[in-house]
């Protein structure tokens, strides 16, 4: 009898198991597939990417642009989404995981190839610098205000709110070619 | 004996303190630097930046250099090294170039989709290494004067980025007095009418607003100033152009320098510096230019660190920690040896910075002589060919003449050629494969597989150019413990029916046993 029980009571604990899909992983392992996770203790920040500036100059888009059907009709590429914050994240690493993560296409130019020593983003969702105006292209914000630095020499820190918004009236960057 | 003695100090002492007297005030107005001074700036920022790229060889165009030949990062340094008459490996730089242009035209956005001034910078880049921007490859080809100006617009307007496309296209069309065909799409009238139009109120240029901005205002100079006081064309810009000298003297600082968009740095006086040589403005002695009795120069100079480079600005940005302004940095670098090259032509009354009617060859140095180590190079394994081989390839094939060094620099370039495409099919299909990582499960095992096996394959050079190994590995572990959990789960499945099963028989032997004992109730006791 209490062999039965004792029985039961594993069938009982392996079914708890199978029930909540256990996964079977080392410690690294598990490190390795959970850095993303967000947990209480998690240092975070949030991004977004947004392109409605559009929609109020659209005599100006390019129209290659108005009948490619990937704009999204309220401007919300990416709404605003919390990744984790690893070690050393600047804008664009962060920029770089949401938009692979969420399959979103993106083409920048790399640090390595221009004057600024910083990656800079040409185009995001196929909405490329220039495609509304000769003033327009991708800026981002941090927590509200626009860094006068290129996004790849912007380190962030806990809680921070990036916001890429494609804005039809640049001029606040250095323009140089 | 004793009065002429006192007297005689005492002169000396007069002397002495007036010609302190005397130093201290020419100090005090300003040091006037001469030609060679220009040069040597110039040359210490280069010294600098080969230090930034880690070569200490005699030249800047290096084999680490020609890699991101083409790039902005690396053309202007090119362009301001040429028309110094710095000595380089121009023909390897040019070598490169014109390779990179020959496959960038192989896309339907050639240069790039929107920006004009990609064929600006590469045609004062082909021109500074003594190349022919109206056909590149010698076969009539590839125009970059028609396609990046004149006939741009048949593809998209040459200001489509704004007044930069505008300006940079009427520099780089002054570059080599070009000529432009009947029946093109733009005329040189064109072209300089749509600048003149972008004049604001106050004589400056800016890419928005309603205030001129002084780097695009000395930009807009640079473009015009071959038809300022030319008596040889009737395009009527002097006063366009006065009133931009007005705007930019006006706009001075006091201690001679520019801020752009609120910051004081290095590159806008630099700009300003290009465009006053361009209109034989002499910076050093002119009084509009002089501001309490401190010159461009004094501004600029202010700007340099000990290590020869030049930094953007003193200010330091609360918002971002990691804002080095103490760092020597590379677009203030390039800037200023810019500049620094303007004024030396300036001083030696030769043609201004990006007039190039009088460029010839004497800089460029004779590198047919192959090194021991080019020879290496050129007999290595096509086994051991890696991407970043491409490179000095062309740069070693437009030197070598011997038939058989041709045939092998001709294999590895399509070596390494083939070599990059398998690097960007793979980091294509990484991309396709692994996202969104939280949905990777075992059915996408098998195609991990295959991409880690691609991935191995690589040489370790070529490796460092797969774009997402760390979430490639991760999905890998993924799609391993997802198979992993499939196994035990089955395994368990199967342990809970035995155990199952034994409990049940267990349960009915006993009940048989009970119903038995139930009939024999005394066998027990």
């Amino acid at each position: 009898m209490k062999k039965d029980l004792l029985i039961l009571g594993f069938i009982v604990l392996i079914i708890v198991i199978i029930v909540n899909g256990t996964e079977f992983q080392t410690v690294d392992e598990y490190y390795l597939t959970h850095i993303d996770d967000i947990r209480e203790d998690s240092q975070t920040v949030f991004i977004s990417i947004n392109c409605s500036e559009i929609y109020a100059n659209w005599d100006m888009l390019d129209d290659n642009i108005k009948n490619s059907g990937y704009l999204p009709k309220d401007g919300v590429i990416l709404d605003k989404t919390e990744y984790v914050l690893r070690e050393g994240d600047t804008v664009f690493d962060v920029l770089n995981r949401a938009v692979r993560y969420n399959k979103i296409q993106m083409e920048y130019q790399g640090a390595d190839m221009n004057i600024y020593n910083s990656v800079y983003i040409q185009g995001i969702n196929y909405l490329y610098e220039f495609d509304c105006g000769e003033l327009s292209g991708w800026l981002y914000k941090v927590n509200g205000e626009f860094p006068k630095y290129g996004c790849s020499s912007y380190v962030l820190k806990d809680g921070d709110i990036i916001e890429w918004i494609y804005t039809c009236e640049l001029g606040q960057e250095y323009n140089l070619f | 004996m004793r009065r002429i003695l006192s007297s005689f100090i005492c002169i000396v002492i007069l002397i002495a303190a007036l010609s302190v007297n005397v130093q201290a005030e020419s100090d005090s107005i300003n040091k006037q630097y001469t030609s060679d001074d220009f040069y040597n700036i110039a040359a210490k920022i280069i010294d600098w930046k080969k230090q930034e790229i880690g070569t200490n060889g005699d030249y800047l165009i290096c084999d680490k250099y020609l890699e991101k030949a083409g790039t902005t990062a690396c053309d202007w340094y090119v362009i301001g090294m040429a028309r110094l008459g710095i000595k380089d490996d121009y023909s390897s730089y040019l070598a490169v170039v014109k390779e990179n242009i020959k496959s960038k035209y192989t896309l339907e956005s050639k240069l790039s989709k929107v920006k004009s001034t990609e064929w600006h910078r590469a045609i004062l880049t082909v021109n500074a290494c003594r190349g022919n921007a109206e056909d590149l490859l010698g076969d009539g080809t590839i125009n970059l004067v028609s396609d990046g100006i004149y006939n741009r617009g048949l593809t998209a307007s040459l200001g489509k980025q704004g007044i930069n496309g505008w300006i940079w296209g009427l520099i780089a069309l002054n570059n080599m007095n070009y000529d432009i065909p009947e029946n093109s799409y733009y005329t040189k009238e064109d072209i300089i009418k749509e600048i003149v139009s972008r004049q604001l109120s106050d004589g400056g240029f800016a890419l928005s607003g309603k205030t001129g901005d002084p780097d695009i205002t000395a930009m807009a100079i640079q473009a015009l100033a071959p038809y300022y006081k030319n008596k040889n064309c009737n395009y009527n810009i002097d006063s366009v152009v006065d009133n931009a000298v007005m705007f930019l003297s006006r706009v001075q600082l006091e201690n001679g320098g520019f801020q752009s968009f609120g910051t004081r740095n290095s590159e806008s006086i630099a700009q300003v510096i290009i465009a006053l040589c361009a209109i034989n403005i002499d910076i050093q002695n002119d009084r509009r230019f002089i501001k309490n009795n401190n010159t461009m120069l004094d501004a600029i100079m202010s700007f340099r660190m000990n290590d020869g480079g030049f930094i953007h600005s003193f200010d330091y940005d609360n918002n971002n920690p990691e804002s080095q302004p103490d760092k020597s940095n590379s677009m203030a670098g390039e800037q200023v040896l810019l500049a620094m090259a303007a004024l030396y032509r300036y001083e030696n009354n030769m043609n201004s910075l990006y007039d190039f009617t009088d460029i010839n060859s004497n800089n460029i140095i004779d590198k047919s002589e192959l090194t021991e180590n080019d020879i290496l190079f050129i007999h290595k394994s096509l086994d051991n060919v890696t991407s970043q081989d491409y490179s000095r390839a062309v740069s070693l094939l437009s030197k070598a003449n011997n038939k058989d060094y041709q045939n092998r620099l001709n294999n590895i370039i399509l070596k390494s050629d083939e070599i990059k495409n398998i690097i960007d099919t793979l980091n294509n299909d990484i991309y396709n494969v692994i996202y969104p990582l939280d949905k990777i499960g075992v059915s996408q095992r098998n195609s991990i597989e295959d991409l880690f096996k691609r991935y191995n394959s690589l040489s370790d050079i070529d490796k460092k150019y797969i774009l997402y190994y760390d979430d490639l590995v991760t999905a890998k572990i993924k799609a391993e413990s997802s198979q992993r959990s499939v196994i035990i789960m089955v395994i368990l499945i199967i342990i809970t029916i035995i155990l199952a099963l034994i409990v049940i028989t267990r349960i009915r032997s006993r009940k048989k046993k009970n119903s038995l004992s139930d009939l024999y109730p005394n066998d027990e006791e």
